[in-house]
């Protein structure tokens, strides 16, 4: 009885279905046509917002054929098995509210030169994560209420419910401090896992038992534990990461130490008085960095000691409380360098009542979480002036901009972004490489893809935002002395390293 | 037996509405459970129906532990009930057309002939269906697979006369196959088609019975005195609804026999110049039963 059940809603349910294809495929569309960081895009992401839309909207609406709540409902007395009934509901969730996206995002995929199997790859993992994200939380709000009114009314509560939470939390120094940083995918996973908990227990709980009540306390539960997810301490979760670095090791000749020659100072008191924190620098020597690498800083945390080894404050780069902690190291090696390199480094303090001893000797500490990226691959920008993929791992466009001089590159992968790009100027006689700019985007270092957002790629873009970027290119043998080379920096290593400024006078 | 209840209970928070419930239904019965409004009628329905879980207590349908009724069970069972939620997005016809697979005895000739004679409008929505109409779709949903059993939860509720001479002419037609359990309170209506009758009161069954036996032992009794009637300071317990009018004594006997009720007239009242018994229709035996039960709540 399960297609009978799922072709009475499609029946019913068809003109809204198709409403919501409609708006999966204008999205896609637009998608299509704009680079990923133009104008149209911008202008687009409404239209996305419109496409998650239809999507609650039709799964609350395909639950509520059958309303669970309540004891006046025919359906109940009718001989429809209730497991049949839940299967039915899913496989109208697959079909008609997924489906559909999942044809758009292929769609997009082949439009934009992604191989066929690539763009369904792709299709299907965004697929799993609205499924866990969006449709399984929508299926089992809508199964505790009766009225789409009553769910928008559910879905406000809990989410103010978990504000306040978060606000609890927060308020006794508990931060969601993965948030925001490659590893958020952590985050992502357990609420995954959570999902999948939820579409185990609390679905069959409510369609095969309807213990409304209990279900709405099962479904808080699985509320406070996605709050609670997003509270994983940062050392449990970089371990993670450590463990599926995809060269462990390779960092491994890095080292870090603080500089004596170059003692530490107070850059600026920063806060209120009474309530002030510090801004310091001090000057890092970086040693061991292979060649043809970036490192970038992932998060730190800072300790500081008196003399007799008490702490006196412990502050992070996610909760110094100051207005941009600067500690962000980012360093390129390219070829044939060596050395130790240099790196200034500035580390936020947040105000805190211990550190108001004008003189006072103090030691400070400080764990550093690390990413080395190795360059993967070079291009020619010219290469990339017309959709060709870049590094092997992305789609890139090059557009020259009004001025003449600066190149915008946009980028679409089927994978989250965890790259670095660096520019070089290739003189064309001693075919010698002059580095010219390094950027590394948003961290993610996700080892699965599946966005939700917009479509099912992922987008990055490179302007020239104050600064020169790509002059446009020129291959080799061009008339002019200089062509540009685009390398891409893949993450190699996680790893953790700490450094000691043994005295420090607090100013 | 088709529906058994033994000391069913069930309770919302602190308000109690079953408070040890026994219910009997015979196979091939058709039985009426009355009872004034609040007294846990549809409660009892919705339990029996798996719509609620009891609080306590064991309730049996067509054999089966009313909290295990199977799409087998329920595929025996016609449900029409006030307020009843039908989908209202499709049709009428589209409603049935979607019922029938799931009944393997769904008779569609029987249907047809249904949908005829209540002249349900196949291509009108659920949902735009007058109140009416929605009690008759209830009907035409829950007859064409020959149900064994029949639950009507206050079916006539505000349908005016018409639409229940239809809706109960229909259900004769079809009486005699299946058993039959109802709440109502259009007694009038039901009394020529039920066969045993419940009360209910405050969550409890005063009694069930025979609707013949019923009718038996209650009897309507107008006592003409020589002079004026003054109601007895110990009437017996069985003498229900007791007023003195004039020199007419009038009261309900709950217990009636020819002989009991003369010698207890004769030892009880003076001067007794003619006794009229009558029997009572069923409405009268709910109204009497009713009102003694507000006047033992107050005390009266």
């Amino acid at each position: 009885m399960i297609w009978h059940i799922f072709k009475k809603d499609a029946r019913l349910l068809s003109p809204l279905a198709v409403l919501a294809a409609v708006a999966h495929g204008l999205n896609a569309t637009l998608a299509g046509f704009s680079t990923g960081v133009d104008g149209l895009y911008v202008v687009s992401i409404p239209l996305g917002f419109v496409s998650l839309l239809a999507i609650v909207v039709l799964v609350v609406s395909v639950a509520h054929q059958e309303l669970l709540p309540g004891a006046q409902q025919d359906w109940l007395i009718r001989p429809i098995s209730r497991l049949d009934l839940l299967i039915a509901k899913l496989l109208f969730v697959v079909l008609l509210a997924l489906g559909p996206v999942c044809v758009c995002d292929v769609a997009l995929g082949l439009a934009h030169k992604f191989s066929f199997w690539d763009a369904l790859g792709a299709s299907l993992r965004r697929s799993v994560a609205l499924l866990c994200f969006i449709c399984v939380p929508t299926l089992i709000g809508a199964a505790l209420t009766r009225t789409l009114t009553g769910f928008v009314v559910t879905v406000v509560v809990a989410g103010l419910a978990c504000i306040a939470l978060l606000a609890i939390v927060s308020a006794i120094g508990v931060a969601p401090i993965l948030s925001r940083s490659g590893i958020s995918w952590i985050t992502t996973c357990n609420w995954a896992g959570l999902s999948v908990l939820a579409a185990l227990t609390i679905l069959p709980l409510q369609y095969l038992k309807r213990r409304t009540v209990q279900t709405r306390w099962w479904s808080s539960g699985i509320v406070v534990c996605a709050v609670a997810a997003t509270m994983l301490p940062w050392r449990a979760g970089f371990a993670i990461q450590q463990r599926l670095s995809p060269q462990p090791g390779a960092g491994s000749s890095v080292s870090l130490q603080f500089n004596p020659a170059t003692p530490a100072r107070l850059i600026r008191r920063v806060g209120l008085p009474g309530a002030e924190g510090a801004l310091i620098e001090f000057e890092l020597s970086v040693k061991g960095l292979p060649s043809n690498t970036m490192l970038l800083e992932d998060h730190y945390a800072v300790r500081i000691l008196d003399a007799a080894g008490k702490t006196l404050y412990e502050g992070s780069s996610s909760r110094s409380g100051m207005p941009s902690p600067e500690a962000g190291l980012q360093l390129r090696r390219g070829d044939g360098e060596s050395g130790p390199t240099m790196a200034q480094q500035a580390l936020a303090i947040s105000p805190h009542s211990a550190m108001h001893t004008p003189g006072q000797l103090v030691r400070v500490e400080i764990d550093y979480s690390l990413t080395l990226f190795r360059s993967v691959a070079e291009d020619w920008i010219a290469d990339v002036a017309d959709d060709q993929p870049l590094a092997g791992f992305a789609r890139c466009t090059t557009r020259l901009e009004k001025s003449g001089e600066v190149v915008a590159m946009s980028c679409l992968s089927t994978h989250p972004w965890s790259a670095c790009i660096a520019e070089y100027s290739v003189d064309k006689h001693t075919r010698q490489k002059r580095w010219a700019f390094s950027d590394c985007n948003s961290m993610d270092y996700a080892p699965f893809a599946g966005g939700i957002w917009r479509d099912a790629y992922f987008r990055i873009g490179w302007f020239g935002l104050g600064q020169r970027l790509f002059i446009s290119g020129r291959r080799p043998g061009d008339s002019s002395t200089a062509a540009n080379l685009v390398g891409t920096y893949l993450p190699q290593d996680h790893f953790t390293r700490r450094i000691i400024i043994p005295q420090f006078r607090l100013p | 037996m088709i529906i058994h209840t033994e000391s069913l209970y069930k309770a919302y928070g602190r308000h109690t509405v079953l408070r040890g419930l026994n219910l009997e239904v015979t196979a091939g019965s058709a039985y009426a459970l009355i009872g004034t409004n609040g007294a846990g009628k549809s409660t009892t329905i919705r339990t029996l129906m798996n719509m609620i879980e009891p609080s306590s207590g064991s309730a049996t349908v067509l054999g089966t532990d009313s909290r295990k009724l199977s799409p087998r069970e329920l595929s025996q069972i016609g449900y029409v009930a006030d307020g009843q939620e039908l989908p209202g997005r499709l049709t009428a016809g589209q409603y049935l057309e979607y019922l029938r697979p799931f009944y393997p005895s769904w008779d569609y000739e029987l249907e047809r002939s249904i949908v005829k004679e209540l002249k349900l409008p196949l291509e009108q929505r659920i949902r735009n269906l007058s109140h009416g109409m929605r009690t008759k779709m209830g009907l035409a949903c829950a007859l064409p697979f020959r149900p064994k059993l029949l639950v009507l939860d206050e079916p006539l509720s505000g349908l005016d006369p018409l639409v229940r001479d239809e809706f109960m002419g229909r259900l004769l037609q079809q009486a005699d196959q299946m058993t039959i359990f109802l709440s109502s309170q259009e007694l009038t209506d039901i009394e020529g088609a039920v066969t045993h009758v419940g009360f209910l009161e405050h969550g409890r069954l005063l009694f069930q019975e025979s609707m013949s036996e019923l009718s038996a032992r209650m009897r309507e009794v107008r006592v003409t005195l020589s002079d004026a009637a003054v109601s007895p300071a110990s009437a017996p317990a069985e003498w229900f609804d007791v007023r003195a009018n004039g020199n007419v004594l009038a009261f309900v006997d709950t217990r009636f026999s020819q002989d009991r009720l003369n010698g207890t007239i004769a030892s009880l009242l003076r001067g007794v110049r003619n006794v009229d018994v009558q029997p009572i229709a069923l409405r009268s035996i709910f109204t009497t039963l009713a009102r003694a039960g507000q006047d033992r709540e107050t005390g009266t």
